[in-house]
C-alpha cells in the first residue's frame, strides 16, 4: 500500500513516533549495567523479576537475551481483541493508541505470541471502520469534530486525503480548475503573521 | 531515560503549528552529549575483560547501541524533515523567503537553501532550449495567455518584459499576461478573477 510505504521510511516522523510506543518487558534474571532503565533500581543492576514498560526500539535490542520475556501491549491483548471484534466502530483509537495500526505492525514483527492474530486484528479493524470513515470524510466539511478526534493517525491521514480528493473533484466539475491560487504555504504563513499581529496589539 | 530528548525534538516538530519552527540548538546539543556518554560506556566495556558472572556487559552494550542508533535516527529525521519543508517553500514562496521564516533557520540551513536555489536556477537555465524553462510557471495548465487580476496589496510599479509599466495599487484591476503575474498571485499580491 503506497500510503504505508510513503509513511514508513528511515526519516519518517510517524515511524519514529510509533516505534516510541511502549511494550511490557520482564527480566527473569538480574541484568547488569541496565540500572538506568528503572528509576527504583539500586545501583547499576536490574533485579530479577523486574517488569518495565520500555519503548519498542529498546525492546527489540533486548528481547532475545536470556531470561527476558515480553508481553503484548494491552491494546493487542485478548480483552481488547474481543472488544474490537465485537464492534470496532465505537472504539476511540486515538485515545487507545495513536499509532494503532503502525505500532501493531511493528509488534507483530517481533515474533511474539499471537502475532498472526494481531495481523488479522489490524486488517479486520480497518475493514470494519473503513465504511464509516469514508462516508464521513466525503460528506464532512470541517475536519475538526468529534468523529475525527477518535481516529488513529493513519485513519486521519486517509480521511484528509479523501476530503481533499472530494473537494478537487467538485472544483473540477464546476470547471473551476484554471484559476491560479495563492500557494498553500503562503496562505498558512499569512494567517500566522496576521494572528500574531492582532495578538501583539 | 535514553532517547527521551530525541523523541521530544521529533514531537515538537510534529506538533508545531508554525510553518517552520526555530531550529532547536539546545536540544540537539543535549542529545549529542547523551550520545557521547553512551559511546564512552561502550568503549569502556570493550576494553574491560568479559566475565559472564561478574562483568556481563552484553545486554548493557546492546541497549546502549540501540539508544545511539535511535538518537542518530531522530536527529537525522529532524533535519531531513526540515529540509523537505524548506524545499517545498522554495517552490511556493519563490527564491526570497519571508524574514519570519529566515529567522528560524540555522546557519547550515541557510547555506543549504542558497545551494538548492542555485542548483534549481542552473537546471532551469539548461533545459528547454536557449532561454531555459521556468518550471515555476504554469503549475496548472493555462487556459488563456492573458488573465484579469485584482491587486490586494500595495505593490508599486511592475515592468513587464514588453516594457509596459503597470502601477499596482490596492484594489486596482488589470489585464495582464499570465506568465508574468503567476508568481505574484501565488504570493498573494494579486488575485486571479475568474468570470466563468
Amino acid at each position: 500500500m503506497s500510503l504505508f510505504r510513503k509513511r514508513n521510511h528511515y526519516f519518517s516522523l510517524t515511524d519514529v513516533l510509533s516505534s516510541q510506543e511502549r511494550v511490557p518487558i520482564t527480566f527473569q534474571v538480574a541484568v547488569g549495567y541496565l540500572g538506568e532503565l528503572d528509576a527504583s533500581a539500586e545501583g547499576n543492576i536490574l533485579a530479577a523479576g523486574t517488569t518495565l514498560e520500555l519503548p519498542y526500539w529498546l525492546v527489540t535490542s533486548l528481547y532475545q537475551e536470556d531470561g527476558v520475556g515480553i508481553d503484548l501491549p494491552k491494546q493487542y491483548k485478548q480483552a481488547w481483541r474481543d472488544i474490537l471484534a465485537a464492534d470496532a466502530k465505537v472504539v476511540n483509537l486515538q485515545r487507545l493508541c495513536k499509532y494503532f495500526y503502525e505500532f501493531g505492525k511493528l509488534v507483530s514483527l517481533i515474533r511474539v505470541r499471537d502475532h498472526q492474530d494481531i495481523i488479522d486484528l489490524l486488517i479486520q479493524t480497518l475493514v470494519d471502520r473503513h465504511r464509516e470513515l469514508t462516508n464521513w470524510a466525503v460528506h464532512a466539511i470541517k475536519q475538526e469534530n468529534e468523529f475525527f478526534e477518535k481516529l488513529d493517525d493513519i485513519e486521519q491521514e486517509l480521511s484528509r486525503r479523501a476530503t481533499s480528493a472530494e473537494l478537487n473533484l467538485s472544483n473540477w466539475l464546476q470547471s473551476d480548475c484554471g484559476q491560479i491560487r495563492k500557494a498553500e504555504m503562503v496562505q498558512a504563513h499569512d494567517r500566522l503573521v496576521s494572528s500574531s499581529r492582532t495578538f501583539n496589539t | 531515560m535514553w532517547g527521551d530528548k530525541a523523541i521530544e525534538l521529533i514531537k515538537e516538530l510534529e506538533r508545531s503549528s508554525e510553518l517552520f519552527p526555530p531550529f532547536d540548538d539546545d536540544k540537539v546539543r543535549l542529545i549529542l552529549e547523551e550520545c557521547r556518554v553512551l559511546n564512552q560506556f561502550i568503549e569502556d566495556a570493550m576494553s574491560s575483560t568479559f566475565d559472564p558472572e561478574t562483568n556481563n556487559y552484553l545486554a548493557g552494550v546492546k541497549a546502549r547501541t540501540a539508544a545511539l542508533e535511535r538518537n542518530k535516527r531522530c536527529l537525522l529525521a529532524y533535519q531531513w524533515n526540515r529540509l523537505q519543508t524548506l524545499k517545498k517553500m522554495r517552490w511556493e514562496f519563490g527564491s526570497i523567503l519571508p524574514p519570519e521564516i529566515k529567522a528560524n533557520m540555522s546557519e547550515t540551513e541557510v547555506q543549504w537553501c542558497t545551494k538548492y536555489s542555485k542548483a534549481l536556477a542552473n537546471y532551469m537555465k539548461n533545459i528547454g532550449g536557449r532561454n531555459g524553462l521556468n518550471l515555476m510557471l504554469d503549475m496548472q495548465p493555462p487556459k488563456d495567455l492573458y488573465i484579469e487580476v485584482r491587486c490586494l496589496k500595495e505593490y508599486g510599479k511592475l515592468e513587464l518584459d514588453s516594457g509596459e509599466v503597470f502601477n499596482l495599487s490596492e484594489n486596482s484591476q488589470h489585464y495582464m499576461p499570465r506568465s508574468q503575474v503567476e508568481n505574484l498571485i501565488r504570493l498573494g499580491v494579486l488575485e486571479h478573477i475568474n468570470w466563468s
